[in-house]
């Protein structure tokens, strides 16, 4: 199991360079970068010269690719050419607030997902069902921004229940005890999640439903109810188990997904997270910053497929990765 | 039998009244789509096929209007005279695969609904210059900010644009955007794939590892990455946003046909046509591809829908089309600051994406059951 | 109170996301005086007894630096300028005069070429180290320096070097010019910022000064400090207890948050429904349901301060490029060949004359209960610099026949019949570019793309991205360009308007002989009513001219909570003497 995760992990590595790669290329053949600001038609060339040093800018392509490398091999991200602070600290006070998000999006997409892929199947073709479907697919068909905005209007402007931007209040937030603190977050977090998560948890009911619906066709899940168990333990204990399966496996493959998304949401929402700084830094040319964002979107995406293989084994356990 | 000819009066009764709920309210649509354009367009058919000033390349666009209109008419008619009076079947009828698999779509209401909705989608786009009663970009047709009513059915943007006009363009966009992007991706995805599985080796590898990254990348941040990057350059276009969709949309298609084309390399008839003598490349194009194409033709339906959400998610940001023309993803943008004011606008583009995405989806899982057989004798 | 920055005369508006507000810069120079103090009128100790209130005010992007000599936007102008006192206290009524603040007195020389400040001792930095002499001729070295880039050093253009300021004792500083010129932009030069204190940075690497601690947490001697500073979320005030400066400048809130919110539409739904007390940009469309649905938030009107405009560049692109490259600074405009379309002043008459100004005014600046927020435009002096501001000049005439005859008559037609003018064989067809994120300025290109073209000219519209916008305004990378003016508050119309190279905001490349002279003849003379006069002829010349086509002044709309007594939004700031303002105390908010 051990060998099996450190095996992935280099695996993971060529990938990685290979995504640094990319961008640098695409970095590279796009014109004009952030410290164009600093130049006037009237800069004097050893200034010009200073502050090209400053950058690194001065030397040839390979060169800058190499260090780049190394750097980010190292942690060291560089300086933000816009914001002119280590790039590390604006991704690390950026990072937390996208992984909560991400958390909780990925959290209301299983057990949406999950529990209403669950209960059709258990109803197939009855009027839940196809109700359920419908609605799903519905969702489905949703752009995030959309509903985003679609819940902002209901949620906070028409029936003002929820807050309508940032992670906590602005005002009140120190002031509040720890329990207040939580239900705080909590209640930041239902909109942006939900803006990102329902449009996949409807998919996820569907895979689920189908999932749910092959299994329970199996030869053990007839031999469970031979055996008298009830329906609730049946579909409970023995089915959903290996239903889960491939959904867990899915949870990695959606975080590229999420990721995408998270960045139309959190503009939104006001939410202080990656999303929104790679397209700050998109639109002000910060090469620092997009290539370490992109860095550690698919150090991301690495380690979640991780996670997934981890999970894949607990819930079953006749996986083993030798 | 003989509702069935009432058909002939009116394509959809027929089905209807045979309890063929999908189809006959299919066929309703398109009947109502058709009339609708007769009269909201034939008073004005001679200023939009014979315009005075020639302005582009508007002049086309309602000549394929009217000729399209003439064709929907016929086809419609046709699917119901065909319901009443079916063909015969006859003895040469060789592709029973292909008229298996027609049967079994038929079947899925739902994947058949999905592509009807498809269907009125495309023809309100292909229709839109009969049904638009305003120029999309005429600024000032009303007050600005109307709420929906007669005469603006969506009421009116912040200029005084009509927004259902500019709906019905943003559609002919919306869709011709993902049309073409898919095109694109499958036929680049169809490439990579047919060689990484057909040669296999070191070309398998590292295209599909090349893949592997692609697919791990998010394809809306990369998207930004590259449109951002070259909208510097004042490339931004909307030829550039297709081609870079296509660009970056393939990876799917080329893990599908690489698997298809795995299998169907060790069969026999393939065997048979290389001992032949037959060339390479003749052999992958001419034989193996074609048979891998049955799942990718689901994955471009369901891949068209996704693209029309990354798209209007770039012109959310402002990274799409450039103004004045509308894409559905523009149109929710630009209503953004109103949305206390005047939701609607952003509300109504946002269903259109809804229903265009919802159909294609619905289409697309349709094929996919039709396809695949162990759901054969179900439903 | 304290400071808002203004460091060149004008500056250029209109970056940013979608907001409506465009001021990129820093907004006005200092802030007015103290006219309210409260109730009774005595200066104000501390006194309200009861709990004081907090204000949320939302911007719409975060601050960067708090360095003010590095500084650009305009979050970080409002946020520097309630931590720092400034070196003189602004009041504006038609012009600018200025009143004590941290110098306790000013005097001016004979022949004006010398401004002696003498400094309060009563002001501190709030690690107890007195601001000094020292600390103003520190920034000013750093001003000067070309590794630190910074962007005021237009200030020190005109300064003798050495001698800005010359320090004479530790509490007294002599600016010396090379030259007189306008007194009120002589002296906003010296005091237009806030200083950075020399004992904290004595020793700071001068190329990476953007990246200086300071910039996060700087040290500050004003009403306020900094709290706290969650990145990209809220930045929180609460009074200095370390301010050692004269009581009135006590703060009587007890905090000031600044939630960050890049969304209009969600900024002012938080506005409306009580989570936010401040926001500044409301759009006109909102305006009137604001007034009508939400009775206790009070709306402000700031006065003409941003302008929008329409740029002819009148050299042809790729040639002006060409050169340029070649030549840099040396380049002779002379042998750059013109644009076909835009070098003719009777061109870009006609082009004024065939858009409806008015008419754009009320579509986009005008409210549905008709309240006009935007005044025509024929200069780039704001009208609310009422003295400098030519007024007699007559806008041309909204006037397409005319318009469309005029072009005719200079040899346009319609000879190949497509409905657009050509002349030589070449269609009167261009691009123009405005930049992303502005919705005024998106509505307004597609609204005079429709009136060009019923004159028969084409126009089409190039939306760039708000950086790259700018860069290709600097080098004149362009055709036409709809752009923005913040105006500022004292008087230099060199920098659009002279030929001189080294102006570079003259993005038009706009030469006329009778104006530079003038403009040299108003910037050396001492006596503002006489200079005055000088400048209204500069305007009209330029008029005559059509460099632009001038076409509104727009006012800014500041929403408030009723709850907040001797509020000041002016000109100067949309939270002015933000020190004063207070909450009954049977009307607090937040208790805590």
């Amino acid at each position: 199991m051990f060998a099996y995760l450190i095996r992935k992990l280099l695996l993971a590595i060529p990938l990685v360079l290979g995504v640094i790669t990319l961008i640098f290329v695409l970095v590279e053949l796009s014109p004009g970068d952030a410290t164009d600001r600093f130049f006037t038609p009237e800069t004097p060339p050893e200034v010009r010269q200073l502050i090209e040093q400053k950058w690194g800018l001065d030397q040839p392509a390979s060169t800058r690719y190499l260090i780049t490398m190394k750097n980010l091999m190292t942690g060291d991200f560089g300086r933000s050419i816009f914001q002119e602070r280590p790039v590390f600290d604006i991704i690390a006070e950026a990072l937390p607030n996208t992984i909560i998000l991400s958390f909780a999006t990925i959290l209301i997409i299983q057990f949406v997902g999950v529990t209403l892929g669950s209960i059709q199947a258990v109803r197939q073709y009855s009027l839940t069902d196809n109700t359920i479907s419908v609605t799903s697919l519905i969702f489905y068909s949703m752009p995030s921004f959309w509903l985003a905005l679609m819940l902002q209007l209901l949620f906070a402007l028409k029936w003002p229940v929820l807050p309508s931007s940032g992670m906590t209040d602005a005002v009140m937030y120190d002031y509040m005890t720890t329990w207040e603190k939580a239900v705080d977050h909590l209640k930041h977090l239902i909109l942006p999640a939900g803006a990102l998560g329902l449009a996949s948890a409807a998919g996820i009911a569907r895979y689920m439903r189908s999932s749910l619906l092959e299994v329970i066709r199996q030869d053990f899940v007839r031999t469970a109810r031979a055996k008298g168990l009830s329906e609730r333990t049946v579909v409970v204990k023995h089915a959903m188990r290996n239903a889960l399966l491939p959904i867990i496996t899915i949870i990695g493959l959606q975080l590229p997904f999420l990721f995408s998304g998270s960045v139309l949401v959190e503009s939104i929402f006001a939410w202080p997270g990656m999303g929104r700084l790679i397209v700050q830094a998109i639109f002000t040319q910060d090469t620092p910053v997009i290539i370490a964002c992109f860095f550690v979107f698919t150090l991301l995406v690495v380690i979640g497929n991780l996670i997934a293989d981890i999970l894949y084994s607990v819930v079953d356990p006749r996986i083993r990765y030798g | 039998m003989a509702t069935k000819r009432l058909g002939l009066a009116l394509p959809g009764l027929g089905h209807i009244l045979n309890r063929d709920l999908a189809n006959g309210i299919g066929l309703l649509a398109y009947v109502l789509v058709l009339i609708w354009a007769a009269v909201a367009g034939f008073p004005r058919a001679g200023d939009l096929l014979f315009p005075e000033a020639i302005d582009g390349g508007t002049r086309i666009h309602p000549w394929v209007a009217a000729i399209s209109w003439v064709g929907a008419v016929a086809l419609t008619w046709h699917t119901a005279y065909r319901y009443a009076f079916p063909k015969a079947l006859s003895d040469h009828d060789a592709s029973s695969r292909w008229r298996d698999f027609k049967k079994q779509f038929a079947k899925n209401r739902v994947g058949v609904g999905g592509m009807h909705l498809v269907y009125v989608l495309i023809l309100f786009a292909v229709l839109t210059p009969f049904i638009a009663p305003f120029d999309p970009n005429a600024i000032d047709v009303g007050d600005h900010r109307l709420a929906p009513q007669w005469g603006y059915l969506m009421g009116t943007d912040e200029f005084g644009r009509d927004l259902f006009s500019r709906v019905l363009y943003g559609a002919r966009i919306s869709l011709s955007i993902g049309f073409i992007a898919v095109s694109l991706s499958v036929t680049i995805g169809t490439l990579v794939g047919a060689v990484a599985g057909y040669f296999g080796g070191a070309a398998d590898k590292a295209l599909m590892w090349f893949v592997d990254l692609l697919l791990s990348l998010p394809r809306l941040v990369l998207l930004l990455a590259i449109v951002g990057f070259f909208r510097a350059s004042g490339a931004q276009s909307i030829f550039l946003i297709v081609v870079i969709l296509g660009l970056t949309g393939w990876m799917g298609v080329s893990r599908i046909v690489r698997s298809q084309v795995l299998s169907i390399r060790e069969q026999d008839y393939i065997q048979a046509a290389r001992a032949l003598g037959v060339p390479t490349w003749r052999l992958i194009v001419r034989h193996i591809v074609p048979n891998a194409m049955a799942p990718v033709i689901v994955n471009a339906s369901l891949a068209i829908g996704s693209t029309i959400l990354v798209e209007a998610g770039l012109s959310f940001l402002g990274l799409g089309v450039p103004p004045p023309t509308a894409t559905w993803g523009a149109i929710v943008n630009d209503g953004r600051e109103y949305m206390r004011s005047a939701p609607w606008i952003t509300i109504f583009p946002g269903l259109m994406i809804v229903a265009a995405v919802l159909g294609f989806n619905l289409f697309g899982d349709g094929l996919r059951d039709a396809m695949d057989p162990k759901l054969r004798g179900r439903s | 109170m304290t400071l808002k920055l203004a460091p060149i005369a004008l500056l250029l508006a209109g970056c940013g996301a979608e907001t409506p507000t465009d001021a990129t810069g820093p907004t006005g120079p200092t802030d007015g005086p103290t006219t309210s103090q409260g109730p009774g009128n005595e200066p104000l100790v501390d006194d309200l007894g009861g709990p004081r209130d907090t204000m949320v005010a939302a911007f719409q992007s975060d601050a960067d630096m708090l360095l003010d000599l590095v500084s650009q936007s305009a979050s970080d102008g409002y946020i520097i300028g309630n931590l720092n006192l400034g070196l003189v206290d602004s009041q504006f009524d038609c012009e600018l005069t200025y009143e004590p603040e941290i110098a306790e007195s000013f005097t001016w020389n004979e022949d004006q070429t010398v401004l002696t400040y003498k400094l309060r001792d009563d002001i501190k930095w709030d690690d107890g180290t007195p601001f000094s002499a020292t600390d103003m001729a520190f920034t000013f070295d750093l001003i000067a320096d070309p590794l630190v880039a910074s962007p005021r050093i237009s200030f020190i253009e005109r300064m003798v070097e050495g001698q800005r300021p010359e320090v004479i004792d530790e509490r007294t500083v002599a600016f010396h010019f090379t030259q007189p010129y306008d007194r009120i932009t002589m002296q906003a030069h010296t005091s237009s910022l806030a200083f950075a204190a020399e004992h904290v940075l004595r020793d700071a690497d001068r190329a990476t000064l953007r990246g200086h601690e300071y910039n996060r947490n700087p040290a500050i001697n004003g009403p306020f400090k900094l709290a706290q500073w969650v990145p990209d979320q809220k930045i929180v005030l609460e009074p200095n207890e370390n301010f050692t400066g004269p009581d009135r400048y006590k703060p009587r809130l007890k905090r000031v948050i600044f939630k960050i919110i890049p969304e209009y539409a969600t900024r002012l739904l938080e506005l409306e429904n009580g989570a936010v007390d401040w926001m500044e940009g409301i759009l006109v469309s909102d305006a009137d349901r604001i007034a009508a649905e939400h009775p206790e938030i009070e709306l402000y009107r700031r006065g003409w301060r941003f302008l929008d405009y329409l740029a002819w560049n009148r050299f042809d692109t790729a040639d002006f490029q060409e050169k340029y490259e070649d030549a840099g600074k040396d380049l002779d405009w002379s042998t750059v060949q013109e644009h076909h379309l835009f070098a003719d002043p009777a061109v870009r008459r006609a082009l004024t004359k065939a858009i409806d100004i008015d008419k754009l005014i009320g579509d986009l600046l005008t409210s549905e209960s008709g309240e006009a927020y935007g005044n025509r435009a024929v200069s780039t002096i704001t009208p609310t610099l009422c003295n400098t501001h030519n007024n007699d000049i007559t806008p041309l005439p909204f006037d397409p026949t005319g318009a469309r005859a005029e072009l005719e008559a200079l040899g346009f037609g319609d000879a190949d019949g497509n409905g657009i003018l050509d002349r030589d064989g070449q269609d009167f067809s261009f691009t123009m570019m405005t930049n992303s994120g502005n919705a005024r300025r998106a509505k307004a290109a597609v609204i005079i793309q429709a009136f060009l073209k019923d004159i028969g000219v084409q126009m089409e519209i190039e939306t760039v991205e708000s950086n790259t916008f700018f860069e290709r305004l600097r080098k004149k990378d362009y055709e036409a360009a709809l752009s923005g003016w913040s105006a500022g508050l004292f008087v230099d119309m060199s920098t659009i308007w002279h030929s001189g190279q080294e102006y570079e905001f003259n993005f038009t490349s706009y030469a006329n002989d009778e104006v530079d002279a003038l403009i040299e003849q108003g910037l050396n003379e001492p006596d503002t009513a006489k200079a005055n006069e000088i400048w209204k002829k500069v305007q009209a010349a330029i008029y005559e001219d059509q460099p632009y086509t001038f076409l509104y002044w727009r006012d800014d709309i500041v929403g408030v909570h009723e709850r907040f007594n001797d509020v000041k939004v002016d000109i100067l700031s949309p939270m002015n003497d933000l020190h004063t303002w207070w909450v009954p105390a049977n009307e607090v908010k937040y208790d805590k």
